[in-house]
């Protein structure tokens, strides 16, 4: 019978909702936000420039900027994860006031997520377009010294796929880096979060 | 365990069922070698509509019972029963469920978003809840209303007084229209004018029907204003009585 009373809507919240709680209340610190976008967008502006490079790089300079690629998502990995546990126990009394508020774990964890998910589109894009740019100031110096076309200079065939590519593992990066820490997050107690009070 | 029978056997309706029951109720902070039995065996029934004052010195759990009955904190022993079911069974997302749609509760240091507008904080746990922008909007503005805030609405915490602080975080705990009102020691850290405004706004919202609140507190002006008055003493309920058979001013003097 306890059961009955209780009947509470299995009520959802929505993306909308979390998006705000996010923004507003639980966002993390600027300083935070920008290490995890700059760990992303060098991985991202690395591998754009890679990605388009001409056919006749040298294999050795292909393979290096590969392993740097890899060593730099693995380092980009440990930054985020590092950063967002940081900024997870510099959140603590905002989570605890949105749970006391009513906000479930699951509310929490999605907010979390979401926010590195924009995050790391964010880093994404920029990274993105440093790299190409990096790509064309070297196409046009390479133009200049006479080293062929400048369309020759930058290979743009691939560039669909390269974008999905780099999104792809952006992406991955971000949410990887926040998974463990988002699910620390939603489990905090409101008094394990809000420390000793009097 | 008589009462379904006192119920078959009784014309007259069953007496006023408790809105939150707390049963040998212990919580127990820290490990081994330094303990803390924040409550200690706890019995305390607050039947529905009523107004109990929680009084005791501090350290004596008032905090520790609020929190257990909010849902916040989980007892080491013993069970809080909220209308009649045991918050034991409920996983956390379900307690969270029950503070944003049953609860009101205003806790000792208000805890306020304060990047947020006082109207924000006010529709917070309405959004939670799942409500549109548009009625979170005119639930909260009647909300500040009630609390006198509504010239204040766009303000944002830092920018209010302590005693504005207050009453937004009640304006925050009633806009979800709760059954019960948790509020700890909500005159403590005020000046007398607002110290009295809080009072008389407390007054206010009791009247509404069916509203049980559980008030901690220190200040004989919200004692008067109860219905039983619960005397909490290293975590066990010291004394219950009503308040029409307490002389209230000697009484809090002697248990501060
Ligand atoms: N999170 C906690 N960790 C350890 N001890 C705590 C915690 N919360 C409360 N206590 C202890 O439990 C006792 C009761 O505290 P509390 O409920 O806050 O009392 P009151 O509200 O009556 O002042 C105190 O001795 C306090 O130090
Ligand atoms: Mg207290």
């Amino acid at each position: 019978m306890a059961r009955e009373n209780f009947q509470i809507s299995r009520m959802h919240v929505g993306l909308a909702a979390v998006w705000r709680l996010t923004w507003r209340v639980l966002r993390m610190s600027a300083m935070r936000a920008w290490l995890v976008g700059l760990s992303v967008a060098a991985c991202s502006a690395l591998g754009m420039y890679v990605m388009t490079a001409p056919p006749d790089t040298a294999n050795e300079a292909v393979r290096a900027w590969r392993i740097s690629l890899g060593l730099s998502a693995v380092a980009a990995l440990a930054g985020i994860i590092g950063a967002m546990i940081g900024s997870i126990s510099a959140r603590r009394t905002r989570f605890a006031l949105a749970k006391s508020l009513g906000a479930t774990g699951g509310t929490i964890f999605r907010s979390i997520m979401l926010e590195s998910a924009c995050i790391g589109l964010a880093g994404f894009a920029a990274g993105a377009a440093a790299g190409l740019a990096a790509r064309c100031a070297q196409g046009l110096i390479e133009w200049s010294a006479g080293m062929g076309s400048f369309s020759g200079r930058i290979i743009l065939a691939d560039l669909p796929t390269c974008l999905a590519w780099l999104a792809g593992l952006s992406m991955a990066l971000v949410l990887a880096g926040a998974f463990v820490p988002a699910i620390s997050a939603a489990r905090l107690t409101v008094v394990q979060a809000a420390g000793q009070e009097d | 365990m008589t009462q379904p029978q006192a119920i078959l056997f009784s014309s007259q309706p069953a007496t006023v069922q408790p809105a939150v029951l707390a049963a040998d109720l212990t919580r127990i902070f820290g490990s081994p070698p330094s303990v803390v039995h924040a409550l200690n065996h706890l019995n305390l029934s607050v039947p529905a509509g009523k107004f109990i004052c929680v009084v005791g010195p501090s350290g004596s759990g008032k905090t520790t019972l609020l929190n257990l009955v909010a849902g916040l904190d989980r007892p080491t022993g013993g069970t809080v029963m909220i209308d009649q079911a045991d918050l034991a069974i409920f996983d956390d997302d379900h307690l969270a469920r029950l503070r944003r749609t049953k609860i009101g509760y205003v806790q000792q240091a208000a805890r306020l978003a304060n990047r947020e507008t006082a109207r924000r904080n006010v529709m917070l746990p309405l959004l939670l809840g799942g409500a549109d922008e548009e009625s979170a909007r005119r639930r909260a503005d009647e909300a500040l209303a009630r609390v006198g805030l509504t010239d204040l609405a766009d303000r944002k915490p830092p920018e209010l007084s302590g005693g504005q602080v207050q009453l937004l975080a009640v304006a925050r705990a009633i806009v979800i229209a709760p059954s019960i009102l948790l509020l700890d020691e909500p005159t403590s850290n005020l000046d007398l004018d607002s110290s009295l405004q809080m009072a008389l706004l407390i007054d206010e919202i009791r009247s509404q029907a069916g509203l049980t609140v559980l008030c901690a507190t220190h200040d004989a002006r919200l004692m008067e204003l109860a219905d039983s008055i619960a005397w909490l003493k290293d975590g066990s309920l010291e004394r219950f009585a009503d308040r029409r058979s307490v002389n209230i001013r000697s009484d809090s003097v002697s248990t501060r």
